[in-house]
């Protein structure tokens, strides 16, 4: 039966002046415009290079107490947002201040993703190497490549929009500057009511400061969409010796005794 | 009258966790007697439910308990053998704003008298 339906599966590719040959297929690398090298390649790792002013190496904590005057999580000041978006943030306001959770969607196991992953209060498990700087969020294990050894943006056509987004570092004197583009706006979120759109950019001014102990970040988003400008804000964090990252997945059996997550307590 | 009201927001805010905490009332505690009948200590939140007997009505209501990361209770003393299932206990929490059996917890007291903190000094 199986047979025979294939044979008629192929009748019709045929019919339909399809041919099935070694001249049809594609595939391989020859499909793919030329890629930069791997990060973890050798002869990347290797490469000659300026040595960067400062290595970001270590487990990053979320600076709660000074963190407050820009917003804690949130990005303040806020910038003009154009009405649509002004509308459903306003809307989150309201349903935070009666007590409910507004499309909390990182409560029910979507990542934050960028930015909203760099406000978590998880260690921040950072590594750094001459091409690339990983940084791992203890909290579901959320991860973001920077990559620093001169490649360009990568093409969104095959690489399609993520969580993190795609991003690309450089330093300028002491700062290393981060672009992050391409970013996945299904349940994504710029902090609460502020979605995440298509065009958003986001750029990080990253410098190491009180001998290394903190890192300071400013955080600069533009989304044309959205709002007016650019939207910055500054956030700290400090560098944390006894602590290292552990397993904190998302699971279904644990979150679903989470009052944060019941339809009660939501307004999804 | 903006500022304060921003300011009312904030303070309502998520807190810094993954999960929002605007359904808690941070102004009450609230005290529950009862049994264990759920502990799991794992990440991201540490869950305990608690059963509560009402003495008059002779009923049992079950209590969803929200509690810190592991590393953040471990810090304040917790240990996974630290409570099973039968234990006594009583707990401290902040209620549920819409008076539902649940609570975020402050601190508890174990069957032999030990007060633990919810969270010995992580932010998580």
């Amino acid at each position: 039966m199986a047979r025979a339906s294939y044979a008629v599966a192929m009748l019709l590719v045929l019919a339909a002046g399809g041919a099935i040959g070694a001249d049809t297929q594609v595939g391989g690398a020859g499909a793919l415009p030329p890629q930069p090298p791997s990060a973890l390649s050798k002869a990347n790792l290797n490469k000659k290079r300026p040595k960067p002013p400062f290595d970001l190496t270590g487990n990053w904590m979320w600076n709660g107490q000074r963190n407050r005057e820009s917003g804690g999580a949130q990005f303040f000041p806020l910038p003009k947002f154009k009405p649509a978006v002004k509308a459903v943030y306003d809307e989150a306001m309201a349903t935070i201040a009666a007590g409910k959770a507004y499309k909390n969607d990182e409560g029910y196991c979507w990542p934050a993703g960028m930015p909203e992953s760099m406000t978590r209060v998880w260690p921040n498990q950072t590594i750094q190497l001459p091409t690339m700087i990983t940084m791992v969020q203890m909290l579901k294990h959320e991860i973001r490549w920077i990559y620093i050894d001169g490649r360009p943006h990568a093409d969104p056509e095959i690489k399609p929009p993520s969580y993190s987004g795609d991003s690309i570092g450089h330093y300028e004197g002491d700062t290393l500057v981060v672009d992050t583009t391409n970013l996945q706006t299904r349940h994504h979120w710029v902090q609460n009511g502020v979605a995440v759109g298509e065009k958003l950019r986001i750029i990080e001014r990253i410098k190491l400061l009180d001998g290394g102990n903190t890192l300071q970040n400013t955080i600069t988003m533009i989304d044309p969409d959205s709002w007016e400008g650019e939207w910055t804000s500054t956030k700290y964090w400090y560098r944390d010796d006894s602590v290292d990252a552990e397993e904190a997945f998302c699971l279904p059996d644990i979150n679903d005794n989470l009052l944060s997550t019941r339809e009660s307590s939501q307004v999804r | 009258m903006r500022k304060t009201a921003v300011a009312a927001v904030l303070l309502a805010m998520p807190a810094l966790a993954h999960h929002s905490s605007a359904m808690f009332d941070a102004s009450k505690e609230t005290e529950l007697k009862g049994v264990v009948k759920l502990f799991k200590f794992e990440n991201p939140h540490v869950n305990i439910v608690v059963t509560v007997r009402d003495e008059k009505s002779g009923t049992t209501t079950d209590w969803f308990i929200e509690a810190a990361s592991v590393r953040g209770m471990a810090m304040a003393g917790w240990r996974r053998s630290t409570l099973k299932a039968g234990d006594g206990i009583t707990v401290i929490g902040r209620p549920l704003r819409d008076g539902q059996p649940g609570a975020s917890l402050v601190r508890a007291v174990l069957a032999d008298g030990t007060t633990l903190a919810a969270n010995g000094g992580r932010n998580y």
